[in-house]
């Protein structure tokens, strides 16, 4: 199906049953007209012959257009989806692009955590206690009405705190970009209502998410009802799709809608609610589509076409087919839904955008070469990003937008922000499987792709076993390894600044990073750092540390209560089991792919482990005063992968406050926005800072009039 | 031209792989053989001989490159029971080829027969055991080329060498592994406390294959007469439900709660810190000094993870 088909064939009831929304509008839409013009402009095809200029110096005149939209969405995630629905409520034509196979991006696998604030109509709505419309929450909030009760110019103050530190004594808010955060504290109202214009049911107000401010609380999640559909409209979801038996207990088994369990919807909204990203990415996704967003997926945004190459008008993207195909049928994976599918296979096309593109590609923590940038020790590819089982390990969360972007001339922001927040990159306790940092169960399309879901090793748990590099050596106390700071969100728990939590911090008080003050507060562990350090298996150029592994043996399986069952562990490369300690590194080293150098030590480590057990203390990374020490000697004996997750990116294109990119001279690129992961200067971890940019970026984009720097 | 087809002293060169293999086993065997002048051999073979002229198989050319060296199948052939080096012969009859008589070549290589490797692993043993008292430990075996380890007979050495204890593998092997066996074997703490390091052996005597003689090391911390008991009571701060399993650890005496979550220890008195840990929840610590019967109720905390999943995504 072509574009042009589209115009042809006005939606009608859609494959999802969908029918034609009159929602759309949010409340100041209605209140200021805005700039709706209410004309949907249809993408249409073009010919190669009328986009075809005369060949003389390659340029982007030279490019035969194969598809023509108003606006170009670039990820339909946690940006690109609210991004695409406000252009299209703002009456411009949206293609959104999306290398992977379903619609989501990291969205889909998220908490679904959306801090706004600045007193957003559910932070008042449970400031009066009021219920939901369809009186689904049975619960109120556990907040004050003090702690709810803010403007945007305190939430703005919040986001930019100079004084603020979190438990690596790093300053979230210091080097928050101004004017984004002015524009984005002023957005949280209207993002909000548009949200839950288009779906989101909002849970009570519970806490603040990562990086969201420290004096209020201002996160909400979205959730549905359990039931016996699931049934956007209606606020409901089937038990199997929420990972649910019929009696609403917990089963190891997904369907295709969510790629990860559902969480428990009970403390803010109600006993049979379900709780998560994957709820949140699935409602936007119905609204765009219903909507009338074109979507075509398995396509990957390679390059942004400038009129000329550093100035000019953002014309277009050129993008290329990247299907994903899975290992046992040897078949595409086909989305959920496929209404306003384009189904393109080409493999290199160019989209053309009347009005602009907007990247919400995601961040770059899938792309070892560029995350390497802030620690080259990641440069090592053994260590994917969270959720690349479901994103595509290649493809997910690439670094696409910072790599077209600075084709063309972009400004980059934040680059330093990704050094913060203690989830960026992380020991995961989830070990035993490639994709730890999030449970997923067979079932979904994308579950082959990590082949079982890991189980826990909490840093209590790991009293049972030893952490050991490539080499088979420890590095750290493998207690302490997978702890992580805190984070300076509401209230502020340990780190909160001198003595004083959620509304009696002082905004911008000295005291709060008095070094004094950081001195005592001071938490961060360097087990990653240790974990990433030049070992004996490390080879130039790139040292790579290689894998790590967590060894234990059948007592500890028994004492710590360990569940090595399928789906749990699998024979993937990333669990093993073997007779001996010898034959168990043996087996780490022919089967697991990033293994590159025998576990020369592992024996020897053992040893000298067990003799520690025997003497009752550690000399050589000092356990035994807090957890006994266990010998590592009654056969079976295991190996788990440990892994390094590095999850998100908060350094990323510059953009201002309308969420333009912005070049090297401080000049917005005309026509071209960017959001969350792919943009930077903005330290606010997750689903808030990007629906926001997306709605930002998706009212700016349709106000554009496509006007060239060079019309011939 | 005539001149060089109508030659008659010729030879090959004949450079064979064998690699390393166990004694008993297989050993994986391939030959390259280049003749002067160069030819292809595609379809003769050459034949394996023993240092005593027994002949050991045969192998066939399987291809020739462009540069006349002649590649043979691998083949498999059965290596000596005893370990050590040997030589064996890679003998080309003597042949006519493209009209050139070539001359038997009789080519002497060097195997290397290795024993097989034998692993040992010791658990149970007691991380204190009080004077005379005895205890079960267990002793696993295992061969890495593969033989069956079941009925083995095993040795604890003492610190001079002597054999304090024995035992038998089980011809079943032990559960959740592939072929290790296990052996229980029943050890008598000597009289006087203090540490001793003792060895398990793997007898040998009887092998019909050489195998590595494989000795492992283990500790044993013999200690004087007790004069307290210790008793930890657990239980969950949450229920006041008692928990039962939880590692009560006063180095080096440890023990586990039973079903009403209780455990004792009996103790010399000292300084001791007992640590208390049980799975999902946090573990405590503390230091004491005993010299008396001590009695403790211990209220564990269920653990918190770092961060909530639900904060985290």
């Amino acid at each position: 199906m072509t574009s042009k088909d589209k115009d042809q064939n006005p939606k009608g009831p859609s494959d999802n049953g969908a029918e034609p929304s009159q929602k759309g509008l949010s409340r100041r839409d209605l209140i200021t007209g805005g700039a709706a013009a209410g004309v949907m402009a249809g993408a249409v095809a073009i010919t190669p012959a009328a986009a075809q200029a005369e060949a003389h110096l390659a340029g982007p005149e030279d490019i035969e257009w194969d598809y023509e939209v108003d606006v170009i969405v670039v990820g339909g995630g946690c940006t690109g989806l609210p991004a695409a629905i406000r252009a299209l409520d703002l009456g411009s034509s949206v293609m959104i692009v999306d290398q992977n196979y379903d619609l989501g991006g990291r969205l889909a696998h998220s908490g679904g955590q959306t801090s706004l604030g600045g007193g957003d109509p559910i932070q008042l709505r449970d400031i009066a206690g009021d219920p939901d419309p369809e009186g689904f929450i049975t619960v109120q909030t556990a907040h004050t009405v003090e702690e709810l009760t803010e403007d945007p110019d305190h939430l703005f103050r919040d986001m930019t705190d100079w004084s603020i530190v979190d438990g690596a004594a790093q300053a979230p808010y210091r080097y928050n970009e101004r004017d984004l955060h002015r524009a984005w504290a002023d957005n949280c109202y209207d993002t909000r209502a548009f949200l839950m214009d288009n779906y989101l049911r909002f849970g009570r107000i519970a806490g603040t998410h990562g990086t969201g401010g420290m004096t209020r609380a201002r996160r909400a999640v979205p959730f549905l009802m359990l039931g016996d559909t699931t049934d956007i409209k209606a606020g409901t979801i089937a038990y199997a799709d929420a990972a649910r038996d019929s009696e609403g207990e917990l089963i190891e088994r997904m369907t295709a809608f969510c790629p990860r369990r559902l969480g428990d919807g009970s403390s803010v909204a109600n006993e049979n609610a379900v709780t998560g990203g994957g709820i949140m990415a699935r409602c936007l996704e119905f609204s765009a589509r219903e909507k009338g967003a074109e979507v075509m997926l398995n396509r990957h945004m390679d390059e942004l076409i400038r009129e000329e190459p550093f100035s000019g008008r953002v014309l277009g993207i050129k993008a290329s087919y990247t299907p994903r195909i899975a290992n046992m049928t040897g078949q595409r994976l086909e989305s959920f839904w496929s209404n306003g599918n384009v189904d393109e296979k080409k493999d290199v096309i160019y989209i053309r955008a009347r009005k602009a593109v907007i990247l919400g590609a995601g961040g770059h923590p899938g792309n070892p070469e560029v995350r390497s940038m802030f620690y080259p020790a990641f440069r090592d590819p053994v260590w994917g990003t969270s959720g690349q089982a479901l994103l595509g390990r290649e493809r997910g969360a690439d670094g696409s937008a910072i790599v077209a972007g600075l084709r063309i001339g972009a400004n980059l922001a934040g680059m330093q922000q990704n050094l913060s927040y203690a989830t960026t990159f992380h020991v995961s306790t989830r070990v035993a499987t490639p994709d730890a940092y999030t449970d997923m169960y067979p079932g979904h399309p994308t579950f082959p792709f990590r082949e079982s879901t890991g189980f826990t090793m909490s840093a209590n748990t790991m009293e049972h076993a030893i952490a050991v590099n490539q080499v088979g050596k420890r590095f750290y106390n493998d207690m302490d390894l997978m702890r992580r700071h805190s984070s300076a969100n509401f209230p502020g728990g340990s780190i909160a600044p001198n003595g004083m939590t959620g509304v009696d911090i002082v905004q911008g008080d000295w005291r709060n990073c008095s070094r004094d003050f950081i001195r005592g507060m001071y938490q961060r562990y360097a087990g990653m750092d240790a974990a990433l350090a030049i070992n004996e298996g490390s080879e130039p150029p790139d040292f790579h540390p290689g894998p790590l592994w967590a060894i234990f043996d059948q007592a500890a399986v028994e004492r710590a209560e360990l569940d090595l069952r399928y789906p749990f562990v699998s024979d993937n490369g990333y669990f093993f089991q073997a007779d001996t300690i010898e034959e168990l590194a043996d087996k780490i080293y022919a089967q697991h792919q990033f293994q590159r150098v025998p576990l020369t030590y592992l024996r020897e480590t053992v040893d000298r482990w067990n003799g520690f057990a025997d003497d009752g203390s550690d000399p050589d990374f000092g356990r035994g005063e807090d957890a006994p020490l266990h010998r590592i000697d009654a056969a079976p004996f295991y190996a788990a992968a440990i892994i390094l997750v590095w999850h998100d990116s908060y350094g990323g294109l510059r953009i201002n406050g309308k969420a333009q990119v912005v070049d090297m001279q401080g000049v917005p690129i005309p026509g071209l926005y960017a959001g969350g992961e792919s943009s930077g200067g903005g330290n606010q971890h997750g689903i808030g800072r990007a629906t926001v940019h997306g709605f930002i970026a998706g009212t700016n984009a349709s106000a554009e009039t496509g006007e060239l720097a060079d019309p011939a | 031209m005539v001149g060089e087809k109508t030659r008659a002293t010729s030879f090959s060169s004949i450079d064979v792989s064998a690699g390393e293999a166990f004694a008993g086993s297989n050993a994986a065997l391939s030959a390259r053989i280049i003749c002067d002048p160069p030819c292809d051999l595609s379809g003769r073979t050459i034949e394996i001989f023993d240092g005593n002229g027994a002949s050991l198989g045969i192998a066939r050319v399987v291809g020739c490159d462009d540069d006349f060296v002649n590649l043979t199948e691998e083949i498999a052939i059965k290596t000596p029971t005893v370990a050590g080096e040997t030589i064996w012969h890679a003998v080309l009859a003597a042949h006519e080829t493209d009209g050139i008589a070539y001359s038997e070549t009789s080519s002497p290589f060097t195997v290397m027969v290795a024993p097989h490797p034998v692993y040992l692993s010791v658990w149970d043993v007691p991380y204190a055991l009080d004077a005379g008292k005895s205890a079960t430990i267990k002793v696993g075996v295992k061969c890495g080329a593969g033989c069956d380890m079941g009925g083995c007979d095993v040795a604890v050495l003492n610190e001079t060498g002597d054999e304090v204890a024995s035992g038998k593998a089980g011809v079943e092997p032990w559960p959740g592994t592939e072929s290790l066996h296990v052996a229980e074997v029943e050890l008598a703490a000597p009289q006087k406390d203090g540490e001793y390091s003792w060895q398990v052996i793997r007898i040998s005597t009887g092998d019909a294959i050489d195998h590595d003689e494989s000795r492992f090391a283990f500790k044993l911390r013999v200690m004087p007469k007790p004069q307290v008991t210790v008793t930890i009571e657990t239980v969950a701060e949450k229920t006041g439900e008692p928990i039962s399993g939880a590692n009560v650890v006063m180095h080096p005496y440890r023990a586990r709660t039973d079903a009403s979550g209780t455990a004792r220890l009996r103790a010399a008195k000292g300084d001791y810190t007992i640590v208390v840990s049980k799975a999902k929840f946090d573990p405590m610590s503390a230091s004491i000094a005993l010299n008396e019967d001590f009695r403790s109720k211990v209220e564990l905390v269920g653990e918190e993870p770092e961060f909530n999943p639900d904060d985290n995504y």
